[in-house]
C-alpha cells in the first residue's frame, strides 16, 4: 500500500482528506442504519442513488490521485480503488478479473454487508451498493469513460446469503 | 488532571485506523470505516430533496430521519469509544467529573474528521452548547446546494443530543450495554435530550452551533 492512499490529517482543523476530499469515521451502525433509512425513504429510487453517489466518490478521489500520480496503467488504477476500499475499511476486494472493458470483482468480507448482518441480519436482496459504485468509478478512471457508460450491480451478496459478495461491472 | 486535548486527538490519531488482511477495520466493539464525506452528504440531501419534492412539510420527516440516524451512531460509537481499552488508557485518567466524559468525548470525535467541535458551555444534566468549524456536513452541503433557510447538519445534532443521553440520561460510567431496549430506555425517555442546530455554515453563519437539552423540541 503507499503512502498516496492515505487520508491526510489535520490536527488543528480536525479534518481528514484524501485527493481533496473529505474523509471521516464511521462505524457499521451509522453505515448501515443510514442506508436503511435511505432505501426505506426512497424505494425502488435508493439502490441507484447509493450506487451512483459512490461512484461519484470513487471517481473524485480515484481522479484526483491519479492526477497527484499517475498509477501506470488501467489496470494500476482499478488496484489502487481496490487498495483505497481496504484500507478504508470497506472489505479487500479481489479485483483480478476487473478491468477498463469491465469484468467481475469479489469481496469476501465486504463492510456493508457483514455490518448489516451484524446490526440486523440476513435480507432478501444485495446491500453493498457503496462497493458496486466504487468498482465502477474505478472502472471510469481508469477507462477515461465518462460515467454513465459504466454500470456496476452486484450480484450476490454475503448479507443475502451468499458466499462472499460478487460484483459485475460493464462498460457501454 | 484536566481533559488535554490535544493530546487525546494525537493519541487517537496516533491509532492508525486501517483495514486489516480483509479489509476491515475492526474497533472499540465496532466496524469502523474511513468514509467520504460527499457520499453521507448526497445520499442524506437527496432523502431530504426528495422528500421536499413530495411535498414542503415533509422536510421536518427527512430532518427527523437523518438526525434519528445521527443518534444512532452516536449511542454505538460513542458508546464504543467510552467503554474501551483506548479510553481507559488514553481519557479515563484525566477524568475527574462526569462533566470530563462529555470534554473527553468531544476530544476523541475531533480525531474523527468530522470537523472541530469545540464546546462553548455545559451546564451539568441540563444543557449543552457546542460549535462547529469545518462540519463535513455544511461544508459539503455549502459547496453543492443553494443557501439553505434551515440548518443541515444532522448527524452532528443526532451525536451532540446522543453524548448528552449517553453521560446524563444513562449512565456511561456503568459501562451498559449497548443494546436495543438500553437505546429505547434513554432515546425515547420523556426527558430524554434533544439537539437543535441553532447556527449552521449552510446557512451563511461562520460556523454551526449545536444546543442539546433535555426538552425535546
Ligand atoms: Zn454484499
Ligand atoms: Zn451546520
Amino acid at each position: 500500500m503507499t503512502a498516496a492512499i492515505v487520508p491526510h490529517a489535520d490536527l488543528d482543523r480536525s479534518t481528514l482528506t484524501l485527493g481533496g476530499r473529505r474523509v471521516v469515521l464511521h462505524c457499521h451502525h451509522y453505515n448501515v442504519f443510514l442506508q436503511r433509512t435511505i432505501e426505506d425513504g426512497l424505494g425502488a429510487h435508493a439502490p441507484a442513488l447509493l450506487t451512483q453517489a459512490a461512484m461519484e466518490s470513487a471517481r473524485a478521489t480515484l481522479s484526483k490521485l491519479e492526477a497527484e500520480g499517475p498509477a501506470g496503467s488501467p489496470a494500476a488504477v482499478i488496484a489502487r480503488g481496490a487498495d483505497v476500499l481496504a484500507h478504508h475499511g470497506f472489505g479487500l476486494a479481489d479485483v483480478s478479473a476487473l478491468g477498463e472493458r469491465g469484468g467481475t470483482a469479489t469481496i469476501e468480507r465486504a463492510h456493508y454487508a457483514v455490518g448489516w448482518l451484524a446490526k440486523f441480519g440476513r435480507r432478501a436482496t444485495p446491500c453493498c451498493f457503496f462497493s458496486a459504485g466504487w468498482l465502477a468509478g474505478a472502472v471510469v478512471v481508469a477507462g477515461g469513460f465518462s460515467p454513465e457508460r459504466v454500470v456496476a450491480r452486484e450480484t450476490e451478496c454475503l448479507a443475502a446469503g451468499a458466499p462472499r459478495c460478487s460484483f459485475l461491472v460493464e462498460v457501454w | 488532571m484536566a481533559i488535554h486535548e490535544r493530546a487525546i486527538i494525537e493519541a487517537v490519531s496516533g491509532l492508525g485506523f486501517a483495514g486489516n488482511e480483509e479489509g476491515l477495520i475492526p474497533a472499540f466493539g465496532l466496524y469502523l470505516t474511513k468514509h467520504f464525506a460527499d457520499y453521507y452528504n448526497r445520499i442524506s440531501y437527496a432523502l431530504l430533496g426528495d422528500f421536499i419534492r413530495r411535498a414542503p412539510e415533509l422536510e421536518e420527516d427527512a430532518r427527523a430521519l437523518l438526525i434519528e440516524a445521527g443518534r444512532v451512531c452516536s449511542f454505538h460509537t460513542f458508546g464504543g469509544i467510552m467503554t474501551s481499552v483506548e479510553w481507559d488508557a488514553v481519557v479515563r485518567p484525566m477524568i475527574e467529573s462526569r462533566e470530563d466524559w462529555v470534554l473527553g468525548m468531544v476530544a476523541v470525535v475531533n480525531a474523527l474528521g468530522w470537523g472541530r467541535w469545540e464546546v462553548k458551555s455545559l451546564e451539568a444534566n441540563e444543557r449543552l452548547v457546542l460549535t462547529v468549524h469545518d462540519s463535513y456536513e455544511a461544508t459539503g452541503y455549502v459547496r453543492d446546494y443553494p443557501r439553505a433557510k434551515e440548518p443541515r447538519c444532522y448527524l452532528a445534532a443526532g451525536g451532540v443530543a446522543g453524548l448528552m443521553n449517553l453521560v446524563y440520561q444513562g449512565d456511561i460510567t456503568a459501562r451498559p450495554t449497548f443494546s436495543e431496549a438500553y437505546y429505547l430506555e434513554i432515546f425515547r425517555s420523556p426527558r430524554t435530550f434533544a439537539a437543535r442546530e441553532t447556527r449552521c455554515l449552510a446557512m451563511g453563519d461562520s460556523c454551526c452551533e449545536i444546543v442539546a437539552e433535555r426538552d425535546p423540541i
